[in-house]
């Protein structure tokens, strides 16, 4: 009896303590990582230059929300921009992030940054050490979309005001996004793939880059906004290739899609071909797209790839007189004819980038030596005269699956 | 298990104890107790009536009755209000003075036996040897009959005075299910049952609790279905109760619980004697208090907190989408406002971009930290609620009218609270009002405060330790002795399919075996089979 009494007492007391242990715990954590979310400058986009002046390295840019502004259908909104940006200098990044705690009366919070602009001539300095805050710092996510500045700076692009979206990162964002589901010219290209590809050491990146199209100087007023069309807006350009992190060069429209096709990053697009028996063209839209690399056997010691792609799509536009979509044969031709409109493109992103740049976009390094370890043991050393070298098989077959809602087309 | 915790209580009762439950019993009815009546009837009206301080609601009625040889003087006393004067008149004040008795006052106990048997037509008369037993009978609403040269009383039953009629239940309504609740008589309940559950095997067992207000309380179970352990159970800790008064069932649920400390209501109330009737059928025993409609159901799991009478009422499908419906209605009411704090305040990379810059932008000039702004919200939500539970009906509009103003509007108007919280609340308080029944529900009102005062100190980390604590706590309950996580906690995988789900009734066809300890098969069963089974002793 007494025992349980005094192990009822015991119990009190633990409780009792624990009580008061948890207690203090809560008072001493002090809200341990509060952050008030009034108190937060949330970045939207990051833009990196190289200083113009030359005193230090980067010239950093942060576009930040204004959130009363922003939130569209609050009474608080006032009429002022959605965002407004933050120019520092610095050796490294962190340090002009850390230096704009100068002009920023928020903490600069970057867990919902989507965006990350690289002015051409940082990304000739090279990439890969912009990207080692991204990747390090658990606050930043690692799926931010990296793009290059062509012929204007990322703060340029970051200070001008877009119509379609209030807050300029996300326009250009969503048109990337956008490209990429319809057209396939460029494709969305994250910090941790950058990571990823840098880290195999067997192929070389990509980078969609974006511009400005327009007059540059108005892009940083209000009356850019208040046009029907805008002085100058942001205007998606083609794919920027690297050689190890550093910027080489840009491709054209057609090499740029050429690399999608490649690469397997076509979702969706538009293909245009010349009609076969008369003037103009028509259109075949490509719902999906099954890209097959592989490297066979070589032939004197030179690897061959064999890339065969199955696209799938349906006629969308004709503008032939002669095309009779409504017979079973001609959709075969048609296939034919699209499959050659798909190969100029893609033996022209061959030429460019094997033979002129000689820059391995394609991963073939790396489908090597994934698929013929023994091979690339033997080459891996002067992969880089070889890859000039290596044979390729290109076999595309096109399945038009119908040809839209409209038989023949009433063109005469 | 439990029944080493009764021993050890019953050791308890030192001699100390024992004399003071003495001297407390001898204050109860004075020294009369035990005794018997006195011979003379005058001397019985005088003494009766000190005691009682001359109360004016207790009438005497003297009459002077024609017998052989002489009158016979007998008193009928009665409480005004308990006795149904009418039917008193007819069933013995008339019979009694019509015929002349056989007997004469020279042989009260005749007389006595004469009335009993032949003049007084009443369905119950019973004899009062001792003041205990009158005063009992006297207060159970019986006209006593006392006759001069006899030492002993007859008492009566002709129950009566104002009763509320029964009703629909207010707290628990169903769209389709019967109409009754339960009153506030228990034998009106007790036969609300027996309508439901016509069979020699519904036993009933009579206890008077309560050393002033002798409420009768009484025990209801299915002989052969209850569990015999847990019956005796529940009969040692309503015999350990010694109290003045019970006055509502509210008190005995206090009295017998496991476990003191905790937020959880152990011990389910329902005011449906369909609630009730399943219950019992299932093996459970039900505990009815005189004065009260709240009738109580041992033992008790969390998983019954969820499940409405309705369910078994409408087709399976819906009732298992409605009680689902409850269950994660329930948990946004417990975390809701937690998770609000703590996303807001310490994970906001959670939130989609476009919902986090609104919400920056509607914080923007609050002056207060989030977490006071929900902890302020929820304090006077609660003030609003208890506030219209306990005004008039007429009262109560104003005040939700004032509060939907004041909150609503003015407060996110002013821009003291960002709107935001205000929805949370609102929405919060929708959920919490979803759980079928009121004292879970009050337990999540309580648990909020302090999941709110984890978040804002250790977001969803100080969230996740609350919970955790709160499950072991759960799991650690228990309802006379069963655990109050079953079938979840022990585990009884058949009992599943009436829990979250509510199977078709044709799947149910055994009952919960976690309660029932035989005669598990409910339906389909071979009669034949139920026949030969002998009830468990």
């Amino acid at each position: 009896m007494t025992g349980s009494i005094r192990w009822a007492g015991n119990k009190k007391r633990i409780a009792a303590t624990l009580a008061i242990l948890l207690l203090i715990v809560s008072v001493l954590s002090g809200c341990w990582d509060l952050r008030y979310l009034d108190r937060l400058g949330v970045v939207m986009a990051v833009g990196v230059d190289s200083d113009p002046t030359g005193k230090q390295q980067l010239r950093v840019t942060m576009q930040t929300v204004l959130a009363q502004n922003a939130a569209a259908g609050n009474k608080l909104a006032s009429e002022g921009m959605a965002v407004t940006t933050f120019t520092e200098t610095g050796d490294t990044m962190f340090e002009a992030i850390r230096k704009m705690t100068r002009k920023t009366s928020r903490r600069l919070f970057f867990s919902h940054t989507r965006l990350l602009i690289i002015g051409e001539q940082a990304a000739r300095k090279g990439v890969f050490p912009l990207l080692d805050l991204i990747e390090r710092n658990p606050d930043i996510r690692g799926d931010i979309a990296v793009m290059i500045a062509r012929n204007t700076t990322a703060e340029q692009l970051l200070q001008t005001t877009t119509q379609i979206d209030a807050i300029p990162a996300n326009q250009m964002y969503d048109t990337l996004e956008i490209n990429e589901h319809a057209l396939g010219q460029e494709y969305l290209v994250r910090v941790q793939e950058i990571t990823r590809m840098a880290l195999q050491k067997k192929q070389q990146v990509a980078i969609p880059s974006i511009t400005l199209e327009g007059d540059e100087a108005a892009g940083n007023d209000e009356q850019n906004l208040k046009r029907i069309h805008p002085t100058v807006q942001p205007e998606l350009s083609t794919m920027a290739v690297l050689k190890e992190g550093h910027l080489k060069g840009f491709l054209t429209a057609k090499e740029s899609r050429g690399l999608s096709w490649m690469l397997g990053r076509v979702k969706s697009t538009v293909v245009k071909a010349a009609c076969p028996n008369s003037e103009g063209y028509f259109m075949v839209e490509i719902s999906g797209s099954k890209v097959n690399m592989s490297a066979v056997k070589p032939k004197d010691g030179i690897p061959v790839i064999q890339i065969g792609i199955k696209p799938e799509g349906s006629v969308k536009e004709v503008m032939c007189s002669d095309l009779p979509v409504d017979e079973e044969e001609m959709l075969k031709e048609i296939g034919k004819l699209i499959d050659q409109s798909i190969e100029g493109e893609i033996e022209a992103v061959i030429v460019k980038l094997q033979k002129k740049m000689q820059l391995d976009t394609f991963g073939w390094g790396r489908l090597i030596y994934m698929q013929k370890p023994a091979l690339w043991r033997r080459i891996d050393k002067e992969w880089d005269v070889v890859y000039p070298k290596v044979q390729h098989e290109l076999k595309i077959k096109t399945r038009i699956k119908d040809t839209g809602v409209r038989g023949n087309s009433i063109v005469k | 298990m439990f029944s080493d915790y009764m021993l050890s209580r019953g050791r308890k009762k030192t001699k100390k104890q024992e004399d003071r439950e003495k001297e407390l019993q001898q204050n109860q009815l004075g020294e009369y107790e035990q005794e018997p009546l006195l011979p003379v009837l005058a001397d019985n009206i005088k003494l009766l009536q000190s005691e009682m301080g001359n109360s004016n609601d207790i009438v005497v009625r003297e009459l002077a009755l024609e017998g052989e040889g002489g009158f016979i003087k007998v008193a009928i006393i009665y409480v005004q209000g308990l006795v149904d004067e009418f039917r008193m008149n007819e069933s013995i004040i008339q019979p009694m003075q019509s015929v002349p008795f056989q007997a004469g006052p020279d042989d009260p106990s005749r007389v006595q036996d004469e009335l009993k048997n032949k003049i007084v037509a009443a369905g119950r008369v019973e004899e009062a040897k001792d003041w205990k037993k009158l005063f009992e009978g006297l207060f159970l609403g019986n006209a006593l009959i006392l006759l001069d040269g006899c030492n002993t009383a007859l008492a009566s039953s002709c129950v009566g005075g104002e009763r509320r009629a029964v009703e629909e239940p207010k707290t628990e309504t169903a769209i389709r299910g019967p109409r009754e609740g339960f009153v506030e008589a228990l034998r009106v309940n007790t036969a609300l049952i027996r309508r439901k559950i016509r069979s020699p095997k519904l036993w009933m067992e009579q206890k008077t609790i309560g050393r002033e207000t002798q409420t009768p309380v009484c025990i209801m179970y299915m002989k052969g279905l209850a569990s015999e352990d847990t019956l005796q159970d529940l009969r040692d800790r309503l015999d350990a109760i010694d109290i003045d008064g019970i006055l509502e069932s509210s008190y005995i649920e206090e009295l017998i619980a496991d476990q003191k400390w905790t937020p959880f209501p152990t011990i389910l109330n329902n005011e449906r004697p369909d609630v009730i009737a399943s219950n019992l059928l299932e093996g459970r025993i039900a505990i009815l208090v005189d004065g009260t409609p709240f009738v109580l159901i041992v033992p008790t799991e969390l998983n019954m907190f969820f499940q409405a009478a309705e369910d078994y009422y409408q087709r399976f499908d819906v009732a298992t989408f409605l009680r689902l419906l409850r269950f994660f209605s329930y948990v946004l009411a417990l975390v809701m406002p937690s998770v609000y704090v703590a996303v807001v305040g310490y994970h906001q990379e959670m939130i989609p971009t476009p919902l986090l810059l609104k919400l920056v932008a509607q914080r923007e000039g609050v002056p207060f930290p989030v977490y006071l702004e929900a902890f302020i919200m929820e304090l006077v939500f609660e003030i609003l609620r208890e506030a219209v539970v306990r005004m008039p009906t007429i009262v109560g509009n104003a005040i939700s009218i004032v509060g939907g103003m004041v909150i609503g509007q003015s407060v996110v108007e002013a821009g003291i609270v960002s709107p935001p919280v205000v929805i949370v609340v609102a929405f919060t308080a929708i959920t919490s009002f979803v759980s079928p029944t009121y004292n879970l529900g009050i337990a999540a009102r309580l648990l909020r405060f302090l999941l709110l005062i984890a978040a804002s100190t250790l977001g969803f980390y100080g969230i996740s330790i609350v919970l955790l604590l709160l499950l072991l706590h759960l799991s650690n309950l228990r309802s006379l002795g069963m655990p109050y996580m079953k079938p979840f906690s022990p585990m009884f995988r058949k009992d599943w399919k009436d829990t979250l789900l509510r199977a078709p009734m044709w799947m149910m066809r055994e009952r919960p075996q976690a309660i029932a300890v035989d005669n598990l098969v409910r339906a389909d069963m071979d009669t034949k089979e139920l026949e030969g089974q002998e009830p468990v002793q």
